[in-house]
């Protein structure tokens, strides 16, 4: 964790004037339209086209360290310890259990690379441009609309049916649920973006939270309490458990899925803790650590994950509960 | 540049679009999402920006594994 006082950071740290200057160089219509164009092209094409933008790299890793150096000032500024600290204080997460997490994540990233080992996605490309789908290279797939969802899940959780009545389902930007306590109802968006393959996939995980909080409030318990890591775990357990029991060939895509959450949230921790170092070659090496068998150098295509730039750790509770769960399996 | 009125949430700009910031440093599309971000969960499947893996839906496999 970073401990360095706030005055061995630079000078001029405004978080507001560090978000102006970071954009200003890197629009957000610029990381939409390259992350359109360069993964809808064949990946052979892609290093090219991302050479033809022409990007400002250096400019632009140094005002992504003096974004994510503000960033870390703003936890100081709260008496935090660390940006991490801030973080795990907020989502309710004890230090023995980011602890715990910490030590047992290599063996978990093994256990995830375990359909890699057996051979079972051959054609995954390990570049720094790669966005290898294992969910989508699969040759069949359980679920072909909302309705398979909620079916399959309401079946083992029949609590789900008298809750149907109280869903809204709504195509978005990116995939939440909601509980609004006024009107006790719930607010699932999913994506609209994605194919029905990651659709249904979201649908499941956002339902497995409306399961979780039906059983609170059924049992006059105020889910909210728990925090966002144990309202990640409770769903994640349910998601977990579906797949692992009904579905194997779903739910090792799905734990290779997974690496990906560990890859974002393994390079956000390293950054939060020393952000004075090549970025790039931090991003190849959390790659490189998540998937065995990758080999990358640098990976600049950190500045077009909106979610590093936007809501850095905001998937650290999934991160940790899905090691937590993991955990159970693998040392039984 | 940060912009806070009286009883209003700050906003700050972003490259010419206008996001609000909670107290953790993280930037939301809305005034809502920023304040009740604790009401929210949401999915950790998401390959930032790009729209998932964009694997085109027309492409992928057809359905044929049902128990």
């Amino acid at each position: 964790m970073n401990t360095k006082p706030i005055n061995e950071l630079v000078d001029d740290l405004s978080f507001n004037k560090s978000v102006n200057d970071f954009f200003s160089t890197l629009t957000l219509d610029q990381v939409e339209s390259i992350n359109t164009d360069l993964f809808k092209s064949p990946p052979s094409d892609r290093f090219k086209i991302w050479e033809s933008y022409s990007l400002p790299m250096a400019q632009i890793e140094k005002k992504f360290i003096q974004l994510t150096k503000s960033r870390i000032k703003l936890a100081f500024q709260q008496d935090y310890e660390s940006y991490v600290d801030m973080l795990i204080n907020k989502y309710k997460v004890t230090q023995k259990t980011y602890d715990n997490f910490i030590s047992v994540i290599d063996d978990i990233l093994e256990y995830c690379n375990k359909p890699f080992f057996e051979k079972k996605f051959l054609m995954w490309d390990y570049s720094p441009f790669s966005n290898s789908c294992a969910i989508c290279d699969l040759s069949s797939f359980p679920f072909d609309s909302n309705d398979d969802v909620f079916d399959f899940l309401s079946k083992l959780y029949p609590i789900l049916h008298s809750f149907k009545s109280k869903i809204n389902f709504i195509d978005g930007d990116g995939s939440s649920m909601r509980y609004i306590k006024e009107t006790e109802k719930f607010e699932i968006t999913i994506d609209k973006a994605e194919n029905i393959r990651h659709r249904t996939l979201n649908l499941l995980h956002e339902l497995a939270h409306v399961i979780c909080f039906a059983q609170d409030i059924k049992n006059n318990k105020d889910p909210f309490i728990k925090g966002k890591y144990q309202l990640e775990k409770d769903a994640l357990t349910i998601v977990h458990s579906v797949l692992r029991n009904k579905y194997i060939d779903l739910y090792r895509a799905y734990l290779i899925e997974t690496l990906f959450t560990f890859r974002r949230v393994l390079f956000e921790l390293e950054l939060y803790s020393n952000p004075d170092q090549n970025i790039s070659k931090l991003f190849a090496s959390t790659f490189n650590r998540c998937f065995r068998n990758a080999n990358q150098d640098v990976n600049p295509t950190y500045i077009i994950d909106q979610k590093i730039l936007l809501r850095p750790l905001s998937n650290l509770p999934h991160a940790i509960a899905h090691g937590e769960i993991l955990k159970q399996i693998i040392y039984l | 540049m940060a912009d806070q009125k009286n009883n209003q949430v700050p906003s700050i700009q972003v490259g010419g679009r206008t996001m609000y910031p909670d107290s953790q440093g993280m930037l939301h599309p809305t005034p809502g999402e920023a304040i009740g971000e604790n009401q929210r969960v949401e999915s950790d499947q998401s390959r930032g920006a790009s729209g998932g893996c964009n694997q085109d839906a027309s492409k992928v496999p057809s359905t044929t594994e049902k128990k």
